[in-house]
């Protein structure tokens, strides 16, 4: 599904990733694990098309990312992406957060009543725990049903009944078919994955 | 729209800024224009009054230091096409207890169109009070003006604040004071007659004074020309300062909000429906800080046209052009100064807008 050959990333001068090659199976729970500024974070913005990489090659369904003519429509119907802080815009409500981006008249009231957010729809960030806007940001990457779903630290700012949570609807979305790729610290959620990969250093 | 209201909401300190520099830029823009269109058009339309032709001293830039001899006027009338001739002295200086007031000295034949509020027109010796300085005066029996006192024989009505704010006097009295027998002649010619080819008749009669249909000289009068361009000038200023400070304060926004266009991005949402939003707030913005000004700007207005201490001298009017004018400017100045600074943010990866600020 996604293909990197002698992938290089720098920032400024200094290079982050180096000759990374990978081949990222469709269906699939993937995990980067890795310290704190071992690359993996840059890796998986660069898999995910929200940073350029600096030299390499990238193919998502072996079509070069030079030639992916319209990346916003491919981010919007084929990506998802949760970040380590969940990122929802302060002046909407949770419900045009998770819209924001998809032309479904509402969200898929079964997931949001799985992660427990149902009958907060209508409430701004400021008004949700850390724990439901980091599980609306999950929803809101999984708004247009994406091929594949990219999570930077999902569980990062979560408890542990919180992560849980996550980590199971993680393998659940890979079991239905769909590409998750993780970047994180938790080692049950490598055990749990069908790969994992551990960046050091900017390499593999 | 409802996600407009709350962005600008959640971003109200900069709305807000943006908000009064609009509306300084718009009222600043209206008021320099109007004022001076009002100037030129309260003193263009005495001209117009009774004058078809305007004769004043030949190469003189204003018509405050033009000396015509007032023995052209019965050479005129005997010319074919000229119906009246009429004289004129414009000047100011102190009456009463004002420092400075206009003074029209007119020929007696003139004094029709002043139209009578109470009393007669004036005598030698007397004054015809405007309305305005009539009450700035606090309603005087004897006026005093350049040092000469003058009976008040009555008080006039005149939708033109020069006039209404000013003193008439027999054209021989002003003529004493400001030492000339006429600023300008004003010809009124007969029907049907070419102006035109009469203005070339009355030119072969003195070589001393510039002759002029009334169209022709509001035209080409400097001080007219002098007044419209410093009012361009001054208003293209408050105009780019406005601009200045709302391109700053959108970049500063922008900049703030780097994180959310980021997000937007990263969801997949175009830049162009990013630039679109922004250029909806900011002109939910520019209206209605132009409405806003709009309205400021009509009541600074009447304010002005009726303060008694400025006697009725300023005043203006936003016409319909003027307003679409501002309305222009205002709408532009919005619109670049949301647009810049986004087009810069378009450029940027998703991940480095992200990047740029947490919330």
């Amino acid at each position: 599904m996604i293909r990197a050959r002698n992938l290089n990333h720098f920032y400024g001068k200094e290079q982050v990733l180096f000759d990374i090659d990978l081949d990222l199976e469709a269906g699939k729970l993937h995990v980067f694990t890795g310290e704190s500024g071992s690359g993996k974070s840059t890796l998986l913005s660069i898999l995910s098309t929200l940073l350029r990489p600096g030299s390499g090659e990238l193919f998502f369904d072996n079509t070069p990312y030079e030639r992916l003519s319209n990346l916003d429509a491919l981010r919007r119907e084929r990506i998802g992406f949760v970040f380590q802080f969940h990122y929802l815009i302060e002046y909407l409500n949770l419900r045009e957060n998770i819209l924001l981006a998809s032309d479904k008249k509402e969200p898929d009231m079964e997931l949001l009543s799985f992660l427990g957010l149902d009958g907060l729809l209508d409430r701004l960030p400021a008004e949700l725990s850390g724990g439901q806007r980091q599980r609306g940001a999950l929803v809101r990457a999984l708004a247009n049903d994406p091929d594949v779903l990219f999570a930077d630290e999902p569980t990062g700012n979560l408890d542990s009944k919180n992560s849980a949570l996550v980590f199971e609807l993680l393998e659940k979305i890979a079991s239905r078919g769909t590409t998750v790729v993780v970047a994180t610290h938790d080692r049950e959620l490598a055990r749990r994955s069908d790969r994992v990969y551990e960046v050091r250093d900017g390499r593999i | 729209m409802r996600a407009t209201l709350q962005a600008l909401r959640a971003n109200r300190g900069k709305t807000a800024l943006t908000f009064a520099s609009l509306l300084f830029a718009v009222v600043s823009i209206f008021l320099i224009t109007a004022v001076a269109k009002g100037v030129v058009g309260m003193y263009s339309q005495i001209l117009q009054n009774d004058g078809d032709i305007i004769v004043t001293q030949a190469d003189i830039s204003d018509t405050f230091f033009s000396q015509v001899d007032r023995g052209l006027m019965e050479r005129y009338r005997r010319v074919e096409g000229v119906r009246s001739v009429s004289a004129m002295i414009v000047g100011a200086s102190p009456v009463g207890k004002l420092p400075i007031a206009a003074i029209y000295g007119v020929s007696s034949n003139r004094y029709g169109r002043y139209d009578l509020l109470r009393g007669s027109y004036p005598q030698k010796g007397e004054a015809l009070l405007g309305s305005a300085l009539f009450e700035r005066l606090g309603q005087p029996e004897v006026v005093n003006v350049a040092g000469k006192s003058f009976g008040v024989s009555g008080v006039f009505e005149s939708g033109i604040g020069f006039e209404k704010g000013g003193v008439v006097l027999p054209l021989e009295d002003a003529g004493a004071i400001f030492h000339k027998e006429a600023s300008m002649l004003l010809v009124k010619t007969a029907l049907h007659t070419d102006r035109n080819a009469l203005v070339k008749r009355l030119r072969g009669i003195s070589k001393k004074v510039e002759v002029k249909t009334t169209e022709n000289f509001i035209d080409s009068y400097n001080q007219f020309k002098i007044i419209e361009t410093s009012s361009w000038v001054i208003s293209s200023v408050a105009f780019g300062m406005g601009i200045l400070s709302i391109v700053s304060i959108m970049s500063i926004g922008v900049n703030e909000r780097r994180s959310e266009f980021g997000i937007m991005r990263a969801l997949g949402i175009p830049m162009r429906r990013i630039l679109a939003m922004l250029m909806f707030e900011a002109l939910a913005v520019t209206v209605s800080a132009y409405l806003a000004g709009v309205l400021l700007s009509l009541g600074a207005l009447f304010v002005m046209k009726h303060a008694a201490f400025l006697q009725g001298y300023v005043s203006g009017e936003i016409t319909s052009g003027l307003a679409l004018y501002v309305f222009a400017a205002t709408a532009a100045m919005g619109v670049l100064g949301a647009i810049l600074p986004a087009m810069q943010a378009a450029k940027t990866d998703p991940l480095l807008l992200i990047q740029g600020n947490k919330t």
